[in-house]
């Protein structure tokens, strides 16, 4: 009994210890960091301020803010679409292909994703793999060019975070009983109306889940519109890599990232509202 | 039309080349109330998937209201099911539950659907619970749902697929009558799926027994059970004592066999003839057990032990070991003229039935 009381309070002390190491305390570093006053010699200045938040309303900031929930945005709803009808299917394969699949689906993790980044420059460029297919079948007359814009950091980001949408959707999907479709086609429900009220509404926490993996960090992944978006394609990864290391100012990289993770709370906080209505059973049910 | 809702001939199905199935036939009239009743795997359950749709026979015909329905599809057939599990939508309440199926056929107003789904809840006498979730109700309220999911539609025919199976015992007991109430009320054909036999015979206007894929019997819960066709029927609904013996001679009205012994002279309705191996069957209900002094003839009686005796209000249900080993059980019940009921374990006693009231059989091939 007692031993197993030290046990428990042993485990739970070290998570505490661990969440208070390395997620609240770095988390209160960059919020005390986000107030005080930068310093042109030195890292910091100890003087409490809020001109780093008042120079986060200068429109330009708001504009690399907005463009950054633009590509994100957009960047969640081709990696969803793309994901979906392949998790569905994926969950409702043969086990023996289904450990396959997903196996596929997981293997390019083991290349840095910088590397890979750097290949999709081969694919992308004006005489790369692309264009040369295109145009030796006739499909095109002059080479596209799309490194270096948005198209390119779409494409990137889309190909480095698919597997984060089709991870949840598949669990989910997975999750979902046939029974709700069997009820649904039995009550005279087509194939529309059984995907739009039944299988849409019950899979709202997966969707959700792989927005949240997919859209926070599109936003922040830097060396991907750094690597494919040249100088035109800036997200609030790059502003904030750029005033750390480039500019300096890390009080105001600070209140960025502040910025961030107040748009990441937003969007757990949607999550959670989800997963209110998906289909997780409350377990206080009544007497008849 | 011939009054039959339902008709099956030569219903076949196979799953990865095993039948499940075979050669199913039989006609559901109007307003019945259908059991199928089995053990587990005799597939009861898949014969209720190939009328509600979801499977399609390999060979055999299905006829709902006397329509041909190979290739239509379960939103297509006006049949409705409540599943094993409910499988009632958990994001929508309980009204929107109920309403599914109405909004799904269009063609109603808000008001008529309201109506309609309002009616259905109130008899099940759930309305006032429409705005709950299904995960806020207890297990009869879910199954309670699930019906009124179903009926809103009045489709031609029920599909209830064991749907009292996860209840408790007292709640079952209630809804097997309220489903019973239901079904008279409402009129509508029910084919119900149980592997419970007492759930079968209570409930039922006609029961399908099934076996292995195949029908072994269809017949009313009386005849089901008081002239079983096959050993497997009687042994699967009830207890029955089965007693093994071969043909002495053998005329036209009666043939003579010796059980446990002793020499019977029975009535010959199944044409047997000499040397036939035959099974007499005897519900514990129509055996009676005496004490030794208070029998004279003892002809027709067998001496036995009395090795268990399990009360059980209303009766007393007594193991009796025959001399040859065989075990019986038999029921007796308390009345006014029999006041000696109170046997106690190893006692010797004298068993007997009143002729006519067994059941013969032929062997099974």
């Amino acid at each position: 009994m007692k031993s197993d009381r030290l046990f428990k309070g042993t485990t739970i002390s070290m998570v505490w210890c661990w969440l208070f190491l390395f997620a609240l305390l770095p988390s209160v570093l960059v919020l005390i960091m986000s107030f005080l006053q930068n310093d042109p010699t030195d890292l910091f200045r100890w003087k409490f301020s809020l001109q780093n938040y008042q120079a986060l309303a200068n429109p330009i900031y708001f504009k690399v803010f907005w463009h950054s929930f633009y590509i994100a945005g957009l960047c969640s709803v081709i990696c969803l679409v793309l994901s979906y009808p392949f998790a569905y299917v994926l969950a409702r394969l043969d086990s023996k292909y289904k450990s396959l699949l997903l196996f596929l689906v997981i293997i390019p993790f083991w290349t840095s994703s910088l590397i890979r980044t750097y290949a999709i420059i081969s694919i992308l460029k004006v005489k790369g793999l692309l264009n040369t297919v295109l145009l030796s079948l006739g499909i095109i007359q002059h080479p596209l060019t799309i490194l270096y814009s948005s198209t390119a950091v779409i494409i990137g980001l889309v190909y480095s975070l698919l597997p984060f949408m089709i991870l949840p959707l598949y669990v989910n999907i997975e999750k979902l009983e046939t029974q709700y479709i069997d009820a649904a086609r039995d009550l005279g429900a087509n194939t529309l109306t059984t995907f739009l009220r039944v299988i849409l509404p019950l899979t709202l926490p997966g969707i959700m889940g792989g927005i949240i993996l997919v859209f926070l960090p599109a936003m922040s992944m830097f060396y991907i519109p750094d690597i494919l978006g040249g100088a035109k394609s800036l997200l609030v990864g790059n502003l904030i890599q750029n005033e750390f290391l480039a500019a300096h100012n890390w009080p105001l990289g600070s209140a960025v990232s502040m910025v961030l993770t107040l748009a990441m709370g937003l969007l757990l906080l949607l999550y959670r509202r989800a997963n209110k209505i998906g289909p997780y059973y409350d377990e206080s049910i009544g007497e008849i | 039309m011939n009054g039959n809702v339902l008709e099956l001939k030569g219903v076949t199905k196979c799953f990865d080349g095993e039948e499940v199935l075979e050669n199913i036939s039989f006609d559901v009239r109007h307003g019945e109330f259908l059991t199928l009743l089995g053990p587990s795997g005799c597939g009861k359950t898949t014969l209720l998937r190939l009328i509600s749709g979801f499977e399609q026979p390999d060979s055999g015909v299905i006829c709902i209201n006397g329509i041909d329905v190979k290739g239509l599809s379960p939103q297509a057939r006006h049949v409705n099911t409540v599943f094993q599990s409910y499988g009632l939508f958990p994001h929508l309440n309980v009204f929107d539950n109920v309403a599914f199926g109405l909004r799904c056929k269009g063609g109603l107003s808000k008001a008529e659907i309201k109506q309609q789904v309002n009616e259905a809840l109130t008899m099940v006498k759930l309305a006032h619970l429409s705005e709950r979730k299904p995960s806020q109700l207890s297990g009869g309220q879910q199954q309670r749902v699930a019906i009124a999911r179903a009926v809103v539609n009045k489709p031609s025919i029920l599909l209830l697929d064991e749907p009292l199976s996860s209840l408790d015992y007292r709640l079952r007991k209630t809804m097997q009558l309220e489903l019973k109430q239901l079904q008279t009320q409402l009129g509508i054909t029910f084919i119900f799926v149980t592997h419970d036999q007492e759930e079968a015979l209570s409930m039922s206007d006609r029961v399908v027994v099934m076996h292995e894929g195949r029908i072994e019997q269809i017949g009313t819960p009386r005849e089901v059970y008081e002239e079983p066709h096959s050993l497997r029927v009687a042994r699967f609904i009830g207890e029955v004592n089965i007693f093994e013996t071969q043909i002495i001679s053998a005329d036209e009205h009666v043939f003579h066999s010796l059980i446990e012994g002793k020499e019977f002279t029975l009535k010959n309705r199944r044409h047997f003839s000499k040397g036939q191996k035959a099974y007499i069957l005897v519900r514990p209900e129509d055996l009676e057990v005496w004490s030794p002094a208070e029998v004279m003839d003892t002809s027709q009686m067998f001496p036995g032990v009395v090795e268990q005796v399990i009360y059980k209000g209303s009766t007393v249900d007594l193991m009796v070991r025959l001399e040859s080993q065989t075990l019986l059980a038999a029921t007796q019940f308390f009345n006014e003229d029999d006041e000696k009921l109170d046997f106690h374990a190893g006692e010797s006693v004298w068993v007997h039935w009143i002729p006519g009231w067994e059941v013969i059989l032929p062997d099974e091939i």
